[in-house]
């Protein structure tokens, strides 16, 4: 489950069917706080993952080591399982725009994001894994398909994969492949996470918006995923339109249920 | 097509999704650019609307995030007037951070050259608290001395004590001279408009001078004693030093 401040005083004070928390690790990069506060509480019972969304890995601007060495005295801090960020870029010329914007799929990009990947590793001092964004363009000179691009990535990085089964999804409707096609390209033994999350249908696209229930589509697509990849660590995501805590206890439960059904 | 360098792909994308005006706006700065050459769009979507998809999270995202800081700013305005102000923030000042929280960090003083400032002229003063209590929150925790702690302390050394403030603390200055403390306490950031006496002991204080100068400075012993025990009561005193 994603750790969000509107469950926190229900995660103080209740006993949870959850498995482990993972946090967005920028909302946790602060010196003090109710949020570090809580999360050292939660850490005491449960697991914790870290999961960023300003790395900016394929960025063509410096890397910012001082956001890094933020990010290493969190991980210090709560000694995460593991540490994810998304196949993307954020920002450019020193300016952040806060989203994952897409990477064009050349081989100029992969070496970019390869090398990128290896300082950061050597940095942190642990292998990081990697999470496939939802994409609403595609660059005309793109050499190869997404799965192609961070199957090379992480291979020739030697990093991990959070597999995000709804960001697949969304990304076939809007750019029409088969989603099929990108679940059994991806190297299986480096999957270390799947993500679930809700997504927005806007008519002529789909919005990774992480405010609505799983779709049964995404539910699916999640069965043949762990079928031909295998059972994996799964996050159901909510970011907006939070519910009760409850909805997403029995959304994690629904996955339990693939899980058994897939093993 | 051609093979397009990375740098130039992603400022070429930078300078489309953040064009004020919108994609097709931004598009009249490379005129040398067709769009269909550089990104793929079908009978359904342009990559100009594509790219608006962009254009609009980077602006909204931005928009709700400096929002959820300033809620006060935001009502006083209302939402028309804090839409255009937005634009025009993003525009002088695009994100340089990569934390979304500390997007709004120029607010105050934006809106004090803003001629929104006109109409309502309390608003930078209004920013400022609100981000400065908003910066608190996240402040490092500290413990802090008590009432009882400072009884203890034999009367003789009280000229010499010194103070040490917990990072949780800030007194701010409004554009009338008002002072304002903004302190946390039990994870609640609470704030109060204070005398200049106070505010001229509380820069003594915070300049580590030692009690006997803050007494001077305000010419009132007891009154000083009284501020000192407030401060202690708010938790806003981490330390003595002797």
């Amino acid at each position: 489950m994603g750790l969000r401040p509107p469950h926190y005083s229900h995660l103080l004070e209740n006993k949870t069917q959850v498995d482990w928390f993972e946090i967005i690790s920028e909302n946790y990069m602060m010196e003090g706080g109710r949020p570090l506060a809580v999360l050292d509480k939660l850490r005491e019972k449960y697991p914790i993952v870290m999961h960023g969304v300003s790395l900016s890995i394929g960025s063509t601007d410096k890397i910012d080591f001082d956001y890094l060495k933020k990010l290493r005295r969190l991980a210090e801090r709560i000694q995460p399982a593991w540490i994810t960020d998304h196949l993307c870029w954020t920002g450019f010329g020193g300016h952040n725009a806060h989203d994952l914007l897409p990477l064009p799929y050349t081989e100029e990009a992969v070496a970019n994001t390869v090398e990128r990947i290896e300082k950061v590793q050597d940095f942190l001092g642990r292998s990081i894994g990697l999470e496939n964004v939802s994409s609403y363009i595609e660059y005309r000179h793109a050499t190869m398909p997404e799965w192609e691009f961070l199957t090379e990535v992480a291979n020739r990085a030697d990093c991990g994969i959070l597999l995000d089964v709804n960001n697949i999804y969304v990304s076939s409707v809007n750019h029409r492949f088969d989603p099929s096609t990108y679940i059994q390209n991806v190297p299986a033994d480096r999957v270390w996470q799947y993500h679930l999350a809700g997504h927005s249908d806007y008519g002529d696209y789909l919005l990774d918006t992480h405010d609505h229930p799983i779709i049964d589509p995404v539910w699916k697509l999640y069965h043949e995923t762990i079928r031909t990849i295998g059972l994996r660590s799964t996050l159901i995501e909510w970011d907006d339109h939070i519910p009760e805590f409850s909805v997403l206890e029995a959304e994690a439960e629904q996955a339990r249920g693939y899980a058994k059904t897939a093993a | 097509m051609q093979k397009q360098p990375l740098k130039k792909v992603h400022e070429i994308f930078w300078k489309l999704i953040t064009a004020p005006e919108g994609v097709e706006e931004g598009l009249r700065q490379f005129p040398e650019i067709q769009i269909e050459d550089w990104f793929k769009g079908d009978e359904k979507l342009s990559p100009t609307r594509r790219l608006n998809i962009y254009a609009n999270m980077y602006f909204w995202r931005i928009h709700d995030a400096i929002k959820e800081d300033y809620p006060e700013v935001f009502e006083k305005i209302g939402e028309k007037n804090w839409n255009n102000l937005m634009t025009d923030y993003l525009l002088r000042h695009p994100s340089d951070t990569p934390y979304l929280q500390y997007v709004g960090k120029y607010l105050p003083i934006f809106l004090k050259e803003s001629p929104l400032s006109q109409k309502w002229p309390e608003l930078y003063d209004l920013a400022l608290l609100e981000w400065e209590k908003a910066m608190l929150f996240e402040a490092k925790e500290a413990s802090t001395i008590s009432i009882e702690d400072l009884q203890k302390i034999d009367i003789a050394k009280w000229p010499h004590l010194r103070f040490e403030f917990v990072p949780a603390f800030k007194l701010i200055e409004t554009s009338k001279k008002d002072c304002i403390r903004i302190w946390r306490k039990d994870h609640a950031v609470f704030h109060k408009i204070i005398s200049k006496e106070e505010s001229v002991a509380l820069n003594e204080a915070l300049a580590k001078k030692p009690f006997s100068d803050i007494c001077e400075k305000i010419g009132d012993a007891e009154k000083a004693a009284r501020f000192l025990a407030d401060w202690v009561e708010g938790g806003l005193i981490q330390k003595m030093l002797l």
